[in-house]
């Protein structure tokens, strides 16, 4: 299920807080237990020195990415992998349906990937004729519902339990006060015959390392092994900015990631996945396909400020710190990633336009940079943005209009008290909606009442 | 132009001016503050702490014994290649466990190829059979002692050095290899903790102390 894209932000957000008040009760206590297991896990290191260290691999990474990349190609072809590259979503897609129709594949199970709702793999394949489902628990859940997930990590947190009980009666008449652990055995058993039956297993990929050409996977509940161990197929989506030198610079980045993400000191499975069956193995995929994909990646790397944003993991830590992301979840930013990074990568891969208004989805409060484990900047590029918005005109002309008209009465004294003389006889409430600019503010707020004195008459007479 | 050129070129015109970051060096040498016993204890605190079980045993024949015992209580077994040398050793061919195919038996069996104490983790290998590891609820891994590396980067340097059965090349890793620090686990539904989603939800690692002597014939 696709996004409508970031234009309605503004509304999309008011809607969610009137509608589906339920939505912010589960995000807020999902993003809770997030914040306190990461600040729990980021206790038990030398969490400034990691962190440092992952900034500075993943840097490296991206200022040598051409010539990692072309190891990485040259490791999996090594391997027996096939290595395909993608500019765009389109000609991702084409390549899908390609080995789609060289393989007659007609069932396909996939692994949680955030670039698969990117490309819009699901639509594509059931055009395709092809059977294609979930595993990934949260995304099973939200697929049978026919939404886009709200999460980088997890993807039905805006769903409650009594949403999935009401689902699960709905879907395998289970008891509407079923437990979790009777409806995950429901899906497991539902699942099961899918994974066994799949002609294909398509996963993303959290790392891809050059020196040995290995898709680097991590998660909890064992679907991803399954998906890329079972079918005779797999294909793997991975973006270009993955890339990571060495096995060792993996192995820090994979306890980085799982701390950061979920507290965990790694995710109870982490696959690595270098190409298909040998001779000596008793079983696995016959063919891996690692599709490298662009996508606006290399726009985004092209801005000499919001590159850095591409050293994201996808930990989803910004998000769950984000007084702004709490309060909604991520539908109403309207694309694949949502809170404070969607935010600064969207104008870089979809260009500013198109990502408008995500960078001012956000209060510039700070809190995702002290939580981020590849410190990437996120405040600082919010403002990269807005200044490139005011820029090309993109900001509502009321607004420049209302700074322009600040800045000269600011610059003359006489006319800056009359002005705010005039401000404080007006009643904020009633009066505030009329004014352009602060009826934006108070239309979803109380006001305060304005002082009967200026800050200077109250300082001239003596403040008690 | 192939889609391949294209997008190298356009790394490269971004890159052009960039200045280039150097490598930060060697994540070694970083722990936890939390730790500080042998490798063994380590590996068995963090397993635990994920929700795995550990037992240990001196010799290999104490451990099959024990397997054996443990594995009593199922009605249908499957076991990894590499592991049904050790399943049976010292067992009399009538104590033989019989074999099923690994999606529809209740437990599986199987040899890891070491464990890594940072992380809590047991290192499995495609020669073992990925189904028997993945499939069955409850999941048996032996893994000797001798072969619980401190890190995760010197576990898979050494498995990416070891000769591994039906794989004439040493200095690659395997096909596929899965780190596996505890059971199948899920927190999708409601946010409640539930075990056994799609992998097994039982991991159960069986430390052999010391490996030698092994009395059976292959």
């Amino acid at each position: 299920m696709s996004f409508s894209g970031p234009k309605h932000y503004r509304a999309e957000s008011a809607k969610a807080l009137k509608d589906r008040p339920s939505v912010r009760a589960s995000v807020t206590s999902a993003t809770d237990t997030f914040n306190a297991n990461r600040s729990e896990a980021y206790s038990q290191i030398d969490s400034d020195l990691w962190r440092d260290w992952a900034r500075d691999v993943k840097s490296h990474a991206l200022t040598n990415l051409d010539q990692y990349l072309e190891q990485a190609e040259t490791q999996l072809l090594a391997n027996g992998a096939k290595v395909h590259w993608a500019e765009t979503a389109h000609d991702a897609l084409g390549l899908l349906e390609e080995i789609v129709r060289d393989h007659g594949i007609g069932t396909a199970v996939k692994a949680k990937s955030m670039l698969s709702e990117e490309l819009g793999i699901n639509e594509h394949l059931e055009h395709l004729g092809v059977h294609v489902r979930e595993t990934d628990l949260g995304e099973y859940i939200i697929q049978l519902i026919g939404e886009p997930p709200s999460h980088i990590v997890g993807p039905a947190i805006h769903r409650s339990l009594e949403d999935c009980q009401r689902l699960f009666h709905e879907t395998f008449g289970t008891p509407l006060d079923d437990g979790p652990d009777a409806l995950a055995a429901a899906a497991r058993e539902a699942l099961r015959e899918e994974f066994l039956a799949a002609d294909l297993g398509i996963s993303g990929g959290n790392f891809l390392v050059a020196e040995t050409g290995t898709v680097a996977l991590i998660e909890n509940e064992g679907n991803i092994r399954l998906s890329t161990s079972l079918p005779r197929v797999h294909i793997a989506l991975v973006g270009i900015e993955k890339i990571v030198p060495r096995l060792e610079d993996v192995s820090g980045l994979v306890q980085l990631t799982s701390r950061a993400a979920t507290g965990q000191p790694i995710g109870n499975f982490f696959s690595l996945i270098q190409g298909p069956k040998r001779d000596g193995d008793i079983d696995g995929p016959e063919e891996v396909h690692v599709i490298l994909v662009d996508n606006g990646r290399t726009r985004l790397l092209a801005d000499d400020k919001a590159w850095e944003a591409l050293r994201c993991v996808r930990c989803g830590a910004c998000l769950n710190i984000c007084p702004v992301y709490r309060q909604t979840g991520g539908h109403p930013y309207g694309w694949t990633y949502s809170g404070p990074i969607g935010a600064i990568i969207a104008p870089g891969m979809l260009g500013l336009e198109e990502a408008m208004p995500l960078p001012y989805a956000s209060s510039l409060c700070g809190a995702c940079v002290d939580e981020c484990p590849v410190r990437i900047p996120i405040p600082e590029l919010l403002l990269h943005w807005r200044e490139k918005a005011v820029e090309e005109g993109l900001t509502p002309s009321i607004e420049s209009a209302g700074l322009k008209a600040y800045t000269k009465a600011a610059e003359r004294p006489g006319i800056f008290r009359a002005a705010g003389a005039m401000l404080r006889h007006i009643p904020l409430d009633a009066g505030g909606r009329a004014l352009p600019i602060l009826s934006g503010w108070v239309k979803e707020r109380s006001a305060p009442e304005s002082s009967a004195k200026s800050f200077m008459q109250q300082w001239k007479e003596g403040i008690e | 132009m192939t889609a391949r050129s294209s997008i190298l070129d356009r790394v490269r015109i971004a890159l052009a001016n960039r200045e280039v970051v150097a490598h930060p060096g060697s994540f070694e040498g970083w722990r936890p503050f939390i730790h500080s016993g042998n490798p063994t204890e380590q590996f068995t605190e963090m397993f635990e702490a994920a929700g795995g079980e550990v037992v240990s045993f001196k010799t290999q024949v104490e451990a099959s014994l024990w397997v054996r015992g443990f594995l009593a209580d199922f009605n249908s077994l499957s076991v990894g290649e590499l592991a049904r040398g050790r399943l049976n050793e010292d067992a009399e061919p009538d104590e033989w466990i019989e074999e099923m195919d690994p999606s529809v038996v209740e437990a599986g069996v199987s040899l890891a190829f070491g464990a890594v104490a940072e992380t809590g983790s047991l290192i499995m290998t495609p020669q073992d059979g990925r189904r028997a590891q993945l499939l069955p609820p409850v999941h048996v891994v032996f893994v000797d002692q001798a072969k619980i590396y401190e890190t995760l980067s010197e576990g898979l340097v050494a498995l990416k050095n070891e000769v591994l059965p039906g794989d004439n090349e040493s200095g690659r890793l395997p096909s596929a290899v899965g780190l596996h620090s505890g059971p199948s686990k899920s927190a999708d539904i409601g946010q409640v903790l539930v075990k056994g989603v799609h992998g097994p939800g039982r991991v159960v690692a069986v430390i052999v102390e010391s490996a030698e002597p092994r009395t059976s014939k292959p």
